[in-house]
């Protein structure tokens, strides 16, 4: 709950330490919810859009009281489907965005489904000032695409991305996902290959997860099909990993490959662990400290005044910690422990002595002077690193 | 309510597990009022968590019930509750030896069964009064004639004598209690004697100290009383006395034919031991009366801490549940695998799961328990006899003369349909059969001689699954057997693990070794390095299997919104890997070490 206590807190330690330049927007629908989606969305209730869109402005006027001095350099708009959204709703949004903070030459991503977009949508975003996508492509392969319950085609995925190119984007994501059931590393290659000849200048790679309750899960339970085993896995992982460089785009994150200099700038700020407002049904923010999260239900969003229905989770500073350093080693080029003991004023090096060199005996990590980092080893094993540093 | 030994009754239950004994107990409490029907939880008598989830009585329990016969006079019956399962069946004759009657409960579906005989047979050898009573009969598959019929032939009971119920429904509960009063004998009146009384059960209290169960026989004990054990000699200055009502209730005395609870401020149950009698120490008995044989250990196994620092956490832990389970043996014992920790002794295996469960829950402890061991005998070739019950104590094999190990006598009833495939069991598990009877045309008997080693596994789960349920099971100890037994050695990582050793017949060491292998294969988590696991025989390998280093563990995307789920997985990850115990550099999970119990034939 968003308490007088919360305010008072947020605005001594915001004083301190906090850096928050970063906004994440959340849309919670979808056309069809995909088979191995465990994520709260709602398929076809897109007529809730505008009423939603007003609930958001709502939520952030609410927090730019707290928030208006902050520098906001990073905007993503996720879900869900925002691509399902008029250009005419999001202009509005962005519009109160610049109304209530201080944005400085921000990096504004939304997410786009093919099969969602047409030419002249993509050409209105870019239009209203989006200046990155990220398109969640998943495969180029047609019989890949349904298994995974998607609505759209190797075409239309392949049209989205000219599209966005011809629309004005020079920064493009696409999001796949390997590890399919049946995948053959033949048909990995053949995805790969496709963007060989793509404008995208970012790829978000990750292995297919099943949680319980999707339908997937539930085919996976009958034997209608099996997943990769762990060597495939790793075996399509280290593909990837060894693939990706050679079409220009390095590996910068555990999952995330770019061009230089594309590598994106919201995702960065999660994985050097600073603040961030989340605003949306579900939306998680990060301030000082703490994490708020608001309903799920998207009713519940729209009836009650947002800052009084977060859920809070206060972190004591070894847990904040733990997730600074996990959060930082995902970055290929890892953490610089000084920084960190500085932000937390804990001597980590010293704190972690024992762990780190147990983990380097291991070739898990690697270190020199104060960076620390995964190895090429520690990068499939990184959980057994990540864990090391709990509490 | 005045005393007058004529008005009272002590009597117990015998019964086959599930036939119904702590229902139709808790129908007693409530007919009676003697516990007010909207206090009732089910199956009052048995209090311990455990009891109740598993649906079976451990300790002992007892009550008093205040009940107004058809005389219109009030009499006093003191129920002695006693435990349904074959590990416990010592306890049972702790509670006959205070009675004068008992109650033969038999399903009114299922019949006799192994327990019910053995049961019956304690009951005879006590001289008591047996009331038969015919429970479930509202079942619809009831069939109270045959099961009286079986009744008649097999233990000679007056088919008049027997009593129909339904606990459930509460039908017929008056009879029972009528028949109680008008059958069993009340006891005699011996309160002018010296006093002479039994305990047949003990509670410790972190406020009273140490509560005697007992059944007063002669003379009385009242406050302020200095009371003697016989056999111990210690004497204490009584503080309380009372009844179960059935909880504590106090009184100013107990006297000849009463059954209650004494408080003397004793802190050590030792000097309270179950089958000792209590006399008064100005008026001493010249004799005490017989007592119990002590509780034996039939089933040992290693306890082991997860983390060495719990070692003293639980040394005081098993310390106390031994205050209340004068069965529960041990000692410390070392594991070059598990560092230090305790061989206990357990009537059976249901005793050392329970105890286990009972450390855990109740102690919040995280523990190893090594696979169960019987004692074997071991025979040297200069003579020496050594008794081993931890294979890591086996001679060399080039010091052993042979190896002896017990059985017991069993009873196996079943429908004839069956008798092939259990026979069939009983063999596999090195049986003897030592007589067949048929109890009715279609009911038979098999007696068999087994290995005791042979049945503390999964015996009573295989034969109940390939009867279906219909074959009941009882065993008591028997002698010693020469045996070709041989020690299976477990290597991880090219290292023997102690703990995992076992002693086993020699025809199926290469069965085993490759189940074993094959299960700890299973419940050993991949981990940074691949873990080849053998098993061994001597020094001969008699199988293998790997478990592949882990090749992959990464959680794939994480974003803002996802870190406090992430972190909760990582730390659940985390958690898994403290239940396990580092042996060198693998970690092996608990179930490991038991893992010997889940091969099936």
């Amino acid at each position: 709950m968003w308490s007088k206590r919360t305010e008072d807190r947020i605005s001594v330690e915001l004083c301190n330490k906090s850096i928050m330049e970063s906004i994440y927007i959340h849309f919670p629908f979808c056309v069809k919810k995909c088979g191995y989606c465990s994520f709260y969305s709602l398929e076809n209730q897109q007529d809730l859009m505008e009423e939603y869109s007003f609930a958001l402005k709502r939520e952030i006027k609410a927090l730019s009281q707290q928030f208006s001095r902050n520098t906001i350099k990073t905007i993503y708009l996720g879900g869900g489907t925002p691509s399902l959204i008029s250009a005419k709703l999001l202009e509005r949004i962005l519009l109160c965005l610049k109304e209530n903070f201080r944005l400085s030459n921000p990096e504004i991503t939304i997410e786009v489904n093919p099969g969602t977009v047409d030419y002249s949508k993509i050409k209105h975003f870019f239009e209203v000032g989006i200046n990155r996508v990220s398109i969640g492509v998943q495969s180029f392969l047609d019989s890949e695409l349904s298994l995974l319950g998607r609505i759209h085609s190797r075409n239309e995925a392949i049209r989205t991305v000219t599209d966005c190119a011809a629309a004005g984007f020079s920064n493009i994501n696409i999001d796949l996902i390997f590890a399919l059931p049946n995948q053959t590393k033949d048909q990995l290659s053949q995805s790969l290959c496709v963007v060989k000849d793509l404008p995208v200048d970012h790829i978000s790679t990750y292995n297919l997860h099943l949680d319980p309750g999707t339908p997937m899960y539930e085919a996976l339970n009958h034997n209608c099909f099996t997943l990769p085993d762990e060597e495939i896995d790793a075996e399509f992982y280290e593909y990837i990993i060894d693939t990706l460089p050679k079409l220009g785009l390095q590996h910068y994150e555990i999952s995330n490959f770019a061009r230089p200099g594309k590598e994106c700038r919201h995702n960065l700020a999660y994985w050097d662990y600073y603040d961030f407002l989340g605003i949306g049904a579900g939306a998680t923010s990060m301030i000082a400290g703490a994490r708020y999260t608001n309903t799920e239900d998207i009713n519940d969003y729209l009836s009650v005044s947002p800052l009084h229905q977060k859920e809070e989770e206060i972190l004591d500073e070894y847990t904040q910690i733990a997730e600074a350093i996990f959060m930082g080693l995902r970055k290929r080029k890892g953490i610089f422990l000084n920084d960190l003991s500085s932000r937390f004023g804990v001597n980590i090096m010293q704190h972690y002595e024992k762990v780190i060199s147990e983990l380097v005996n291991k070739k898990l990590v690697i270190t020199d002077a104060d960076v620390l980092c995964l190895s090429d080893n520690g990068l499939l094993l990184a959980n057994e690193v990540f864990e090391a540093f709990l509490p | 309510m005045d005393y007058n030994n004529l008005k009272i009754r002590n009597f117990s239950i015998i019964a086959h597990i599930d036939h119904g004994k702590s229902t139709l107990a808790d129908r007693f409490l409530e007919v009676t009022n003697t516990i007010p029907q909207r206090s009732m939880k089910k199956q009052v008598l048995d209090m311990m968590d455990l009891e109740q989830e598993r649906g079976i009585t451990i300790k002992l329990q007892a009550a008093r019930i205040l009940f107004t016969a058809k005389d219109g006079e009030q009499y006093v019956l003191n129920l002695i509750d006693t435990p349904g399962h074959v590990d416990f069946s010592y306890e049972v004759s702790r509670s006959l030896a205070a009675c004068e009657g008992a109650l033969l409960v038999v399903d009114a579906a299922q019949g006799i069964e192994a327990q019910t005989l053995a049961n019956t047979y304690l009951a005879m050898e006590h001289d008591l009064t047996l009331i038969p009573v015919i429970n479930k009969i509202d079942l619809p598959n009831a069939d109270p004639n045959k099961v009286i019929g079986e009744l008649v032939d097999i233990l000679g009971i007056d088919p008049e004598e027997a009593v129909l119920c339904s606990a459930k429904e509460g039908t017929g509960i008056t009879d029972i209690l009528q028949a109680i009063v008008d059958r069993i004998a009340p006891p005699k009146n011996l309160v002018a004697e010296p006093t002479k009384a039994l305990i047949f059960d003990s509670l410790y209290d972190p406020y009273k100290g140490v509560i005697i169960y007992c059944r007063i026989f002669e003379g009385s004990i009242s406050p302020k009383d200095i009371i003697k054990m016989m056999r111990t000699g210690y004497e204490y200055e009584v503080i309380e006395v009372g009844v179960f009502t059935p909880y504590m209730t106090p009184s100013s005395s107990l006297k000849a034919g009463e059954v209650g609870y004494i408080v003397a401020g004793i802190r050590d149950v030792r000097h309270a031991r179950v089958g000792d009698t209590i006399t008064c120490k100005n008026n001493p008995a010249n004799e005490a009366l017989q007592g119990y044989r002590e509780a034996k250990s039939m089933v040992f196994c290693g306890f082991y801490p997860i983390v060495g620092e719990d070692y003293g956490l639980l040394k005081d832990a098993i310390e106390k549940l031994q205050l209340n389970d004068a069965a529960l043996h041990f000692e410390p014992e070392t594991s070059k695998a598990l560092g230090f920790g305790f061989r206990c002794g357990f009537l059976g295996l249901l005793h050392l799961e329970i105890v286990q469960e009972r450390l855990e829950r109740e102690f919040n402890l995280t523990i190893i328990a090594t696979a169960p061991s019987v004692v074997y005998k071991v025979i040297k070739t200069n003579g020496d006899i050594v008794l081993v019950d931890n294979p890591i104590n086996l001679p060399e094999p080039t010091e052993i003369e042979h190896i002896e190990e017990p059985y017991v006598k069993s009873t196996i009833i079943l429908p004839n349909d069956y008798v092939g495939s259990v026979m069939e069991l009983a063999q596999q598990r090195r049986g003897h059969l030592t007589n067949m009877e048929y109890l009715t045309a279609t009911r038979v008997v098999l007696h068999y001689d087994l290995p005791l080693n042979e049945i503390i596994t999964d015996f009573y789960d295989r034969l109940k699954s390939i009867s279906r349920g219909y074959a009941s099971f009882d065993y008591e100890v028997g002698d010693y057997k020469e045996a070709d037994l041989v020690k299976l050695d477990v290597m991880l990582n090219n290292e023997v693990v102690d703990a995992l050793s076992t002693i086993i017949h020699e025809s199926s060491a290469y069965y085993k070794g490759r189940e074993l292998t094959k299960k700890l294969k299973e419940i050993i988590p991949r981990q940074m390095f691949e873990i080849p696991i053998q098993a061994a025989v001597g020094n001969k390998i008699i199988a293998r299997e790997t478990v592949k280093a882990i090749r992959k563990n990464v959680l794939a995307k994480c974003y803002g919104g996802d870190i406090s789920r992430k972190r909760k997985l990582l730390e659940k990850q985390k958690e898994g890997k403290k239940r396990m115990k580092n042996i060198g550099t693998v970690e092996v999970p608990q179930e490991a070490f038991f893992a010997i119990l889940q091969i099936n034939k």
